[in-house]
């Protein structure tokens, strides 16, 4: 009796143990990477982007933008519509990213009266003074599967939660290059499978950069980040990202997000 | 006494005109407004002060104030409207250009040798998916290079400052109507501008007034000056009528990785050619005619991205360019077939550098005729930059130049965000080569330059 006592205490033990690591017991470090990267995304989302810069010396700018994210059939649709400050008002920026063909970008200066094509940014660019690259803001907290050899490390306990530790070590130099990036460390939410902290190091394997998403929503289907701190470790430099009004939008107009109807200036979204 | 009346009476219809035009956007907005919710969508403001010092001999060549304000409006679902105002004041050598050349309702609504004060932009616009009407004082800026005309000549531009503005062209606005909209996968764009206005100049005496001889029909004006005559010129006003207006088309389609247009308008030029409009009398000066002759210009464009980088090219045929030619009787006039080609790239350069380069041939076949400019000019533009201190400063370099005439002008400059409304700007337009060349003739007015503006 009292063996058959110690299995049955064994063995709930080590199902509860099991449980509490949710799937960690049971995944590999590619397979937590493959659920990152397949999380569930939006047909659209629309949303009012808030951006705090603040430098090592105090000095603050402030940048508010109307975002509409589309992705139809995996291509991504991006447009980013400043709404203030003054000087940058209806500046617009424009991107589509194709899983066949080339990736295009587009700018709008209100002053130029022309929108024009811009060279395809490697997406280790800086995207307009921000601590975000642009494959930052493309990825939306994703490790694209090509790009990282990812391992496991131990689970994080963030006030008594635990988190997957995902690591990603860049697959190449070309790879390294482009990105702008060498390796990551991300805690990673088991429940959203979103990324709640993530720390990059630059090509040289220096600490270059620390991402904390502080909150997540769920928009329509999809888990979003919706207010997160980038501080550049090298620069002291930090951005802070806050989205108001988000919301899930299945039927854009097609055609929102062409250069076209850039050259309009901010779009008129119902609500925002 | 005839004269007098025909001018005061002229000066009346063309305040009428201008007022009718104002006052029905204004009832009709008003009217609009009646079945939807008004808004202001963005306003901006910004105020402008600019400086330059002759680097010859130190001297306060500009002195320049710019109040310009941008309203949007969103007058119902659809309709939206825009107002810009700019109000500028200078005590300086580069004045404030001439306006002898915009038509009636075009002019400032103050205009004096010190100060001036314009509405830039006046338009209210319907807007349905892809179709859009516009219907004021507008613009219609097409082509693809980077502020180098070559089927961008719709427009007329400010020339008061040479090419020395923070953008290339620095376009002017004329009352007409835009209609764009998608057939199929074509993109088409309509435009009739009712109003003859014609390029800015420098007026006689201010800095960047043209003394080259590619510019005054073959006349040295300083000859004509050291020979004891003044100079004077006089420019027929331009109007509202359909002969003075100008009527374009572009339609437009993707190409392969990149995007083509077709384009052709026909109106006045916007740049003048010379005519004497009275002879050398001894004691009187010389009276000189800026004309704007009408032409055609058909035009092509493509731009497409190769690898990382955008590659650029406009072609333009003017079959009927009207000219002046050196011939027996000064400030002769011809016509004939001018052709352009222009190729640009942008290239994300190493270390975060960003150039651009582009280079324009403009080819007059001149046949039998001796022309006041080379048959063919060859145009190079260089630009490189590259932005710290995440895009606070930006460090910008920039050549012009003219590679068949050796002449042009070097430009660096810094541009500095001191925060989200101030911005600094400070550089140097160092002019080269022969006198009587584009870029050359303005060599003497080299100038270090400071701009601060303040946006709210």
């Amino acid at each position: 009796m009292n063996t058959l006592q110690n299995i049955l205490c064994s063995s709930t033990f080590l199902f509860l143990y099991s449980a509490s690591f949710g799937v960690n017991a049971q995944l590999s470090a590619i397979e937590v990477a493959e659920k990152v990267a397949h999380r569930a995304a939006n047909e659209g989302r629309v949303g009012n982007m808030h951006f705090t810069m603040s430098n090592d010396t105090g000095g603050i700018r402030k940048r508010s933008a109307l975002m509409i994210h589309i992705e139809e059939q995996s291509d991504i649709k991006i447009g980013i519509y400043f709404t203030s400050p003054a000087a940058i008002q209806n500046t617009g920026f424009l991107s589509h990213d194709y899983v066949e063909g080339s990736d295009q970008n587009w700018l709008y200066l209100p002053v130029t009266d022309r929108v024009r094509k811009l060279p395809a940014s490697s997406r280790g660019d800086y995207f307009m003074g921000t601590d975000l690259t642009y494959g930052d803001i493309k990825d939306n907290f994703k490790f694209a599967l090509d790009d990282w050899d990812f391992s496991l490390g131990e689970d994080k306990i963030i006030d008594e939660k635990r988190y997957f530790s995902l690591r990603g070590v860049i697959k190449d130099e070309q790879r390294k290059q482009e990105l702008g990036y060498a390796s990551f460390d991300s805690v990673i939410d088991p429940d959203t499978l979103f990324p709640v902290q993530i720390h990059y190091t630059d090509a040289d394997n220096e600490p270059l950069k620390h991402t904390s998403i502080l909150q997540q929503e769920k928009v329509g289907n999809a888990w979003t980040a919706i207010h997160f701190v980038v501080v550049n470790l090298q620069s002291a430099h930090k951005t802070e990202i806050v989205f108001t009004d988000m919301r899930y939008m299945a039927n854009l107009p097609k055609g929102l997000l062409s250069p076209d109807e850039l050259g309009y200036g901010t779009p008129i979204i119902l609500g925002l | 006494m005839a004269m007098k009346i025909k001018k005061i009476t002229s000066k009346i219809r063309n305040i009428s005109l201008y007022r009718f035009i104002v006052k029905s956007l204004v009832i009709y907005s008003c009217a609009l407004s009646a079945y939807g919710d008004v808004t202001v969508q963005s306003s901006r403001i910004s105020v402008d002060y600019r400086s330059a010092l002759n680097l010859q001999d130190a001297e306060l060549d500009l002195s320049r104030l710019t109040l310009s304000s941008t309203h949007e409006i969103k007058l119902s679902r659809q309709w939206s409207g825009q107002i810009d105002i700019q109000a500028h004041t200078a005590d300086d050598n580069v004045g404030l250009g001439g306006t002898d050349n915009y038509a009636s309702a075009n002019r400032p609504l103050v205009d004096n040798s010190k100060g001036r004060l314009e509405l830039s932009r006046a338009f209210i616009m319907w807007r349905k998916r892809a179709t859009s009407l516009i219907i004021g004082k507008q613009v219609t800026p097409w082509g693809v290079l980077d502020g180098i005309q070559v089927t961008d000549r719709f427009d007329p531009v400010r020339r008061r400052d040479f090419v020395f503005t923070d953008v290339r062209p620095e376009r002017i606005a004329r009352w007409g109507v835009r209609w764009r909209s998608k057939i199929d996968s074509w993109s088409v764009d309509t435009s009739f501008a009712f109003d003859g206005s014609a390029s800015q100049q420098a007026e006689i005496g201010d800095t960047f007034f043209f003394t080259s001889t590619r510019f005054t029909g073959g006349l040295a004006l300083d000859d004509v000056r050291m020979g004891g005559q003044g100079i004077e010129v006089v420019t027929p006003r331009p109007s509202h009528s359909l002969k003075q207006s100008t009527a374009g088309i572009k339609v437009a389609h993707s190409l392969g990785e990149g995007d083509m247009s077709l384009i052709a308008f026909r109106g006045p030029d916007t740049d003048p050619i010379l005519s004497f409009q009275s002879g050398p009398i001894a004691g009187v000066p010389i009276k000189l005619s800026f004309d704007y002759k009408r032409r055609t210009v058909l035009g092509a464009t493509y731009d497409t991205t190769a690898g990382a980088m955008i590659l650029r090219m406009e072609l333009a045929y003017i079959p009927d360019q009207p000219l002046n030619i050196l011939a027996e009787i000064p400030l002769s006039q011809d016509r004939r077939k001018r052709m352009l080609a222009g190729f640009g790239i942008d290239w994300p350069a190493p270390d975060d550098w960003f150039v651009n380069a582009q280079v324009v041939l403009d080819y007059i076949d001149k046949d039998q005729l001796n022309l006041v400019r080379p048959s063919t000019d060859t145009l190079l533009t260089l630009r490189a930059q590259r932005s710290f201190y995440n895009a606070r400063l930006l460090v910008k370099a920039e050549l012009l130049g003219s590679v068949n005439q050796g002449d042009g002008v070097i430009r660096p400059v810094l541009a500095f965000d001191l925060n989200d409304r101030v911005k600094l700007q400070s550089g140097i337009d160092w002019l080269f080569g022969d006198s009587n060349g584009q870029f050359g003739q303005f060599k003497d007015v080299s100038r270090l330059w400071s701009s601060a503006t303040y946006t709210f």
